[in-house]
């Protein structure tokens, strides 16, 4: 009986899932998305539909069936998906997993209490506020990088994918927020310069957009 | 010639160190704690210690120098009993852990502000994700069965937060309620509790809008 493939269930945005399917790619896994989509009326009743019934604990979008286990939170899923494919993207050295943990909480805090919530109920002073924070954090975040390859070194690690799409959807929000952050723009095309990830970015199944979802007030 | 103690730096509330505060207690490892009680001791220090994110939680331990309560609390873990040493186990945790923050920050954030949007999904959302937890918990004596874990650690203070933000907050969900008194009661967490090193409270910036 042949393995089954992941299947991957998350709204019909990149948001939080396209980390899990950049890494899925890179892995070489081929998997099936359940696409999640908003009601014309902009409720989650679709979503609803299945959440009770899909065997989770903590029911949320994105979860990843992957064979008998069952999983939610976007980084737990990055995690796990290197962990049982290629554990070095966990970070090779007790130093770099101990950076990764930093960073990517950093990271999350950054894009997840400031930026998303910022275009979910935008406003102008909103988003002066939150270009004042930005470019204090992209200034430690691009010291931090130097002239790694990789946001923790040479190695590249689960953050680094999960970074890819944070700064995409600040660059889609601000195409010039990279320009005092030369190296964070270059590791934007180092990203989309691997192979598989090239690959998976021109084929058909490739979800350009939206970014977030589109009851956001300010879309991207 | 004796090594230096590591430095933990943060405010003089419990807020999100304190699970790195009974963690090392369980632990037996001895540290500086650094308490800040104004905005301005802390911006003095602020951008001197060669942090590369500079915040508190801090943790400086010669070249080590670490921001993030979970970088922190995972960092004194790893290598321990209370570090997951199975796939599974280590997925559980990783889950738990971003479960948990969810849990924590809905509370954290509505009071901070006050407000919408935090206020909604304090009401709305966080009962449905505590009931998920409660359901979770239910014949498990930790997250991870029988053996305590460093996420136990997150799990507590996030039930001391939300217990005194509102003292029947958990009279609904009956297994965290138990779960909290049985940490209570762990050896060391009793005496750590009992110590004068203790802070009992505030939990959160006294500056909240709801404080507590």
């Amino acid at each position: 009986m042949a393995a089954s493939k992941p299947l991957l269930g998350y709204w019909k945005i990149r948001g939080l899932g396209h980390p899990i399917r950049f890494l899925l790619s890179y892995l070489e896994v081929e998997f099936d998305e359940k696409y999640y989509e908003l009601t014309p009326e902009l409720t989650y009743d679709n979503w609803y539909a299945d959440k009770e019934k899909l065997g989770l604990d903590f029911p949320n979008l994105p979860y990843l069936f992957d064979g008998s286990t069952k999983i939610t939170e976007a980084r737990a899923i990055l995690k796990h998906l290197c962990r049982t494919r290629k554990p070095e993207l966990l970070g090779k050295t007790i130093e770099a997993q101990t950076k990764i943990d930093m960073v990517d909480n950093f990271v999350y805090d950054l894009w997840y209490i400031e930026f998303s919530e910022m275009l979910y109920g935008y406003t102008e002073e909103w988003h002066k506020k939150y270009k004042a924070i930005e470019v204090v954090r992209l200034d430690r975040l691009s010291k931090f990088m130097g002239d790694n390859d990789w946001m923790t070194g040479n190695d590249i690690s689960y953050l680094d994918f999960f970074l890819y799409e944070v700064f995409y959807q600040f660059k889609k929000f601000d195409p010039h927020c990279f320009d005092n952050f030369q190296n964070l723009d270059r590791f934007l095309t180092r990203f989309e310069n691997l192979e598989t990830i090239k690959d998976y970015m021109n084929s058909p199944n490739y979800l350009h957009g939206p970014a977030i979802n589109i009851i956001a007030k300010y879309k991207i | 010639m004796a090594e230096s103690k590591p430095t933990l730096g943060y405010w003089k509330i419990r807020g999100l160190a304190q699970p790195i505060r009974f963690l090392l207690t369980y632990l037996d490892v001895d540290v500086n704690e650094k308490r800040y009680g104004t905005f301005e001791e802390w911006q003095a220090d602020k951008l001197n210690l060669g942090l590369a994110f500079p915040n508190v939680p801090y943790l400086i331990d010669g070249d080590l120098k670490l921001t993030e309560s979970r970088a922190i609390l995972r960092h004194f873990a790893r290598d321990t009993a209370l570090n997951p040493n199975t796939a599974d186990a280590t997925r559980t945790c990783d889950m738990l852990e971003n479960v948990l923050w969810d849990i924590w920050f809905g509370l954290l954030r509505y009071c901070n502000s006050g407000v919408d949007p935090m206020k909604s999904y304090f009401e709305n959302e966080i009962p449905k994700k505590i009931g998920y937890l409660n359901t979770f918990m239910e014949n498990k004596k930790f997250i991870l069965g029988d053996q305590i874990s460093y996420v136990d650690f997150i799990l507590y203070e996030i039930l001391y937060h939300y217990t005194t933000y509102s003292a029947e907050y958990l009279d609904k969900y009956s297994v965290l309620s138990q779960y909290k008194k049985s940490f209570e009661a762990i050896p060391a967490i009793a005496k750590y509790i009992s110590s004068e090193d203790y802070i009992k409270g505030p939990c959160i910036n006294p500056m909240a809008k709801i404080p507590f």
